[in-house]
């Protein structure tokens, strides 16, 4: 019963974390690009305005209301789990933002010039030589944020999820349905709960590290 | 105004902030010449370098290469275009409007920095835009035609050797991948480094990173290439094989601008030697001229401390 939960918990925030990764390469760029028209300064105060907001309210907020405001749009509907898709992506997109930009920032600025000299865009250069060598500098801090997203999306079960018009629980949720009808449980369901995040969280650490060793071997 | 001058500066004025760097520098390079730049450290002269491919935007001045602008259009230096301007005209209606009172104003209007763009009226602005429109040069293309090679040798470290010479060719489409590989191999062979084309440049010694450096410059088939201290940031027995490399390049008659504090390679290179001092060219000459028999105080000063 814990494995169907599971995957819609793995699901929501691979999902979140595939879209907040391209928001966040969008918004770290705009935010270095050098301002020097119109459009990008606006655009650059919009990804200032979009990071403070974001990672200034709480997600749980923010997926309330993304979820009521869809409820308001499209009365009814039988899959809803792109709504935490969207809710947690927008919401990890403004870290992996700040995330991104740091790593952009801490890229050698003579790899820049190197482009520029042979005659490349700013913006190809951005994305064949700068962009790759700030993935590579931010691996370890983009995996913590991917093991938060993945605890945080336990969040959903404040909400009712529902797929193919049936009402599905996440892997919290399913946890705290299973305690309520069996109280005497209830401490067993959460721990269960609690060891299988864990068992997730440190998967990810082991590929975060097979992906940090394949990286560095890349280079020799 | 084609002419045999490929690469030319007029009037570079440079300010980082209060500090002065350049101060008024002119100079014309011709095809197949090889200059080299000495002077001080903060002398100006890796600025002066710089702005010849706009890795640096000087304050005041210009920039062309083959008789195209790769500045904007520095007013200043056009007087046509400083007596479309209303500051001109204005200054102009209270004189007699002979010749002598025009020079006069253009000085003034020069020294004093009068010309504000937004205040100069519509008949200046479409003479800068019509002179920008005419001259102008997209700054990618030229630096095309522009290698550079830099101090720290700045490889790309995400892609192997042989990624690093194709890399522009093929992403300007200027050369297939085939053709880009062929010839990068063939350019590694040269510098006698083909069994690196696969290696990441954090595996190589600095001399070999500065030869892939200028062979990834040769790739693009410059018309000109600009050295910013290619030695150094190198250990000192990886000199020889650089510059052993870019004197090759040398006698095969490519145009090149040298910054550098290699005395004897500047002596036996260079035909001919800008000596760079406070922001501007204080003597230029042969290499006999400027070693041999310094004129000034200044330049005889920095000869006896390098030398």
């Amino acid at each position: 019963m814990f494995i169907e939960s599971l995957g819609y918990s793995l699901l929501i925030a691979l999902g979140a974390v595939i879209l907040g990764f391209i928001i966040g390469v969008i918004l770290a760029v705009i935010r270095i690009c050098p301002k020097n028209n119109p459009i990008i300064k606006i655009l650059d105060k919009f990804a200032e305005l979009y990071i403070t907001v974001i990672r200034g309210t709480p997600t749980l907020v923010q997926l309330l209301i993304m979820y009521n405001s869809i409820l308001v749009v499209f009365k009814s509907y039988k899959t809803n789990l792109i709504v935490p898709i969207i809710a947690f992506g927008i919401n990890s997109g403004a870290y992996m933002a700040e995330i991104i930009r740091s790593g952009i920032n801490s890229v050698d600025a003579g790899q820049m010039e190197a482009g520029r000299s042979v005659g490349l865009s700013w913006i190809t250069t951005m994305r064949k030589i700068i962009i790759p060598q700030a993935i590579k500098i931010v691996v370890p801090t983009i995996f913590n944020e991917i093991i938060i997203l993945v605890k945080e999306t336990s969040v959903v079960s404040y909400i009712v999820l529902k797929v193919s018009a049936k009402q599905k629980w996440d892997l919290l949720g399913m946890a705290q349905k299973q305690g309520l009808a069996t109280p005497a449980c209830y401490l067993t369901f959460l721990f269960s709960a609690a060891l299988i995040y864990l068992a997730v969280v440190m998967l990810l650490t082991f590929v975060q590290h097979l992906i940090e060793r394949r990286l560095k071997k890349n280079e020799r | 105004m084609k002419d045999d001058r490929l690469l030319k500066v007029k009037g570079l004025y440079k300010y980082f902030g209060k500090i002065q760097v350049l101060k008024g520098v002119s100079c014309d390079i011709r095809k197949g010449e090889r200059i080299v730049i000495i002077g001080a450290s903060g002398s100006g002269k890796s600025t002066m370098l710089r702005c010849m491919n706009l890795l640096e935007n000087p304050t005041y001045g210009e920039a062309w290469l083959d008789g195209s602008l790769l500045t904007p259009v520095d007013p200043y230096l056009h007087f046509d275009i400083i007596r479309t301007s209303r500051t001109y005209k204005k200054m102009m209606a209270g004189t007699d409007g002979s010749e002598k009172a025009d020079a006069e104003i253009i000085a003034k209007i020069k020294t004093e920095d009068l010309l504000h763009e937004k205040n100069e009226g519509l008949e200046y602005l479409k003479a800068m835009r019509a002179f920008r429109k005419e001259h102008g040069m997209d700054i990618n293309i030229a630096r095309q035609r522009t290698g550079m090679v830099f101090q720290h040798f700045n490889l790309f470290n995400n892609l192997t050797v042989l990624q690093n010479l194709t890399l522009a060719p093929v992403e300007l489409k200027l050369k297939t991948q085939e053709e880009a590989d062929k010839k990068a191999m063939s350019l590694l062979e040269r510098i006698g480094l083909p069994d690196k084309a696969n290696a990441y440049p954090s595996t190589l010694s600095g001399g070999q990173k500065q030869r892939i450096a200028i062979a990834r410059a040769l790739a693009m088939d410059p018309e000109v290439i600009l050295f910013d201290e290619p030695t150094s940031a190198l250990d000192p027995e990886m000199v020889g094989e650089v510059l052993d490399l870019m004197k090759q390049l040398a006698e095969e008659g490519m145009t090149m601008v040298i910054v550098t504090h290699e005395m004897g390679f500047a002596r036996e290179v260079a035909n001919r030697v800008l000596f760079m001092d406070g922001g501007v060219i204080a003597e230029e000459g042969t290499p006999d001229e400027i070693f041999n028999h310094p004129k000034s105080e200044r330049l005889r000063n920095f000869l006896a401390k390098v030398l």
